[in-house]
């Protein structure tokens, strides 16, 4: 059995030491606001916890263990619980190799091995020498090709790891990193967007001021200078230049993430490291990918780009703390993308159906009520405070409900192939996902009060992926009853053949 | 289609019923504390969650269907929402027979059917005799173990 790194017990326990010994103080902190305690309790007490989170942290060094043996990779691990676990190869659905600034400092780096199921890392090396990481990740690679080529790498000296160099499948290079940041606008970066302002509180709120002032803004945020009116056209401004901000930070963000990304293959794997600061590491079973999508956020859709994720069953990769990075392409031109995707998973083209249009008059109803709500609302402000000659703006929203409704529409579709369902949805991040039949879990056929009416239904493929959060089964949308109908038995029918395939 | 057991109906039925209660007691309290509305409201929220619940509930009991057919379990149910759904039985993980206090002094009880799948793959039979509860669990069972598949 092995130990991880030396240098990790030190990091362990002075980390825990000081989120141990932090603790007594906040109590007394706490305390000293509601009893008379003194507060000087609690920095007696901090070297108290301090040695008791440093001698924890040397004991769960002492006492971690990890072993490859000729068919499982076993981990023994626990100071107060103790628990040994043995990770059968074939069960292990990929291995992460992750190393923040300060592991990279050192040359040092922490593993993670995911299997499907479960909310959690199943096992984590936090952490271990880089050569070991690399090591590890190419053993297990190995052991899960070959069962029987066991005994060899289990040597802790065997550095050399027998498998080829892998064959570069893509790289990330300058100018579609750059097209990358304009253009993969993710949601999370409105929170740090919005973290980056704290500082500049007074400087942000004068700019938006200034530009909204000549198109009729308020002179200042005061109460007294607001009207219904100037409030509207500030909002309006505010909105449009959060979204600049935001895109900006995101531009910055995405840039530093994704910064040197590199697709591989070794064999059956696939591998993939990213990062500017923080370097990550990743490989991917082909056999263990579950599904397949095109992205495609709008802007990159106006030139024609296409980015690639695949999804295994394990604990989405990247998915700690890492923004679900999962990309095996993360932009190029959408030919590329395409030929990257069909050397993976052979299918001929991402081509679909879309739905009837029934489906889209629903959309353009559907936006027209929240549209006629909005301009409800505003109607009864105006009624309200009064001062409000601005309160039909709402309704020129309406103007956008044909646009918005067909737009919507033309990006769902739907198609069936002889081993595989193609579904795609969404405007603003287009994702295309192919999903074979004998990955399918469930089949769902669902039809809402409103899609009766209409005689539409949804038809869910479900896929043992693991993004609970987000998580979009592949769902062709608003498809026609009879065709859903027809369409679920052949599902069915093909699923039943692909096993005995 | 297998329907659930018809006692479910009275259970759900109740449940509205002590919800209709429930509300409309917070609206007697709304009345007496925060602003006068009179008490004739109190009797409509009531008898408007009451009738509408006890619909509800005879509706659900009407659409909840399932069978056991040669490859898969498949469910049908819902009233707003209409859902069918087809469980092959070489993906289901885990069978759960489950009751809960209502279930147990109704007579009732629920198998719950897991899958690897993500977001609403878990289906739960409500309301069936224990009895029977136990028959599908063992049916399942068999079904699930025949076939050496990965269920992933």
């Amino acid at each position: 059995m092995k130990r991880l790194h030396p240098l990790s017990a030190v990091s362990t326990s002075l980390r825990l030491g000081v989120q141990i010994a932090s603790v007594p103080i906040t109590v007394v902190m706490f305390l000293n606001f509601i009893t008379e305690i003194e507060f000087m309790y609690g920095l007696y007490l901090f070297p108290v916890g301090f040695v008791a989170g440093v001698g924890y942290g040397i004991v769960y060094y002492r006492v971690f263990r990890y072993d490859l043996t000729p068919d499982t990779f076993d981990v023994e691990s626990g100071v107060i619980n103790r628990q040994e676990r043995d990770v059968p190869y074939h069960r292990i659905q990929n291995v992460d190799v992750h190393q923040s600034l300060f592991h990279r400092l050192f040359e040092m780096a922490v593993v993670s091995v995911e299997t499907a199921g479960g909310s959690q890392t199943e096992i984590k090396l936090n952490f271990v020498r880089r050569s070991e990481a690399d090591r590890l990740q190419s053993s297990i690679r190995e052991h899960k090709r070959d069962p029987t080529s066991g005994d060899r790498s289990t040597t802790a000296d065997d550095t050399t790891p027998s498998s080829a160099q892998p064959t570069a499948l893509f790289e990330l290079t300058l100018p579609k990193l750059l097209v990358l940041a304009l253009t993969d606008v993710r949601v999370g970066s409105a929170m740090l967007s919005a973290i980056a302002l704290i500082g500049f509180r007074s400087l942000a709120e004068r700019a938006v001021l200034s530009l909204a002032q000549p198109l009729g803004g308020p002179p200042s945020l005061a109460l007294a200078s607001l009207t219904p009116d100037n409030a509207l056209i500030l909002s309006i401004v505010s909105m449009v230049s959060a979204c600049l901000w935001i895109w900006l930070v995101n531009a910055v963000l995405v840039f530093i993430g994704q910064f040197g990304f590199v697709l591989g293959r070794t064999g059956e794997d696939l591998l993939y490291e990213f990062g500017l600061l923080n370097r990550s590491s990743g490989s991917i079973p082909q056999s263990k990918i579950q599904t397949l999508t095109l992205t495609e956020p709008v802007l990159a859709r106006l030139i024609g780009w296409a980015g690639l994720k695949a999804e295994t069953a394990g604990y989405a990769p990247g998915g700690e703390g890492r923004g679900g990075t999962d990309y095996v392409v993360p932009i190029a031109p959408r030919a590329q993308t395409l030929r990257i995707a069909t050397g993976i998973k052979s299918f001929e083209s991402p081509a679909v159906n879309r739905p009837p249009t029934i489906a889209r008059r629903r959309y353009a109803a559907r936006y027209s009520i929240i549209v006629g709500l909005l301009t409800l609302a505003s109607y009864l402000v105006k009624t309200v405070v009064g001062g409000f000659e601005l309160w039909y703006a709402p309704a020129l929203l309406f103007v956008l409900v044909p646009i918005g409704a067909h737009a919507k529409w033309a990006n769902r579709g739907y198609r069936i192939e002889d081993d595989h369902i193609i579904v795609r949805d969404g405007f603003w991040r287009r994702t295309t996902r192919i999903v074979p039949y004998h990955r399918l879990q469930t089949i769902r056929l669902q039809r809402s009060v409103f899609q009766r009416r209409l005689g539409l239904a949804d038809l869910t493929a479900d896929t043992a992926s693991s993004t609970v959060l987000f998580s979009n089964d592949a769902t062709a949308f608003d498809i026609s009853l009879a065709d859903a109908r027809t369409d679920s038995e052949r599902w069915r029918e093909q699923f039943r053949a692909s096993l005995e395939r | 289609m297998e329907t659930l057991h018809p006692r479910i109906r009275f259970v759900w039925s109740i449940l509205s019923l002590v919800l209709a209660l429930v509300c409309g007691v917070v609206v007697v309290f709304v009345d007496r504390l925060v602003v006068t509305v009179g008490s004739w409201p109190a009797v409509v929220v009531a008898v408007l969650i009451a009738v509408a619940g006890v619909s509800y509930s005879i509706l659900r009991y009407r659409r909840w269907g399932f069978a056991l057919s040669d490859d898969a379990i498949e469910f049908e149910y819902g009233v707003v929402t209409i859902v069918e759904s087809v469980v092959p039985y070489v993906r289901i993980q885990h069978v759960d027979t489950q009751r809960t206090a209502i279930d147990r002094v109704s007579g009732l009880a629920r198998v719950v059917v897991y899958t690897a799948g993500t977001r609403g793959s878990d289906v739960t039979i409500p309301g069936v005799s224990p009895d029977r509860a136990r028959t599908i669990q063992q049916r399942l069972r068999e079904r699930a173990s025949t076939d050496d598949i990965d269920a992933v």
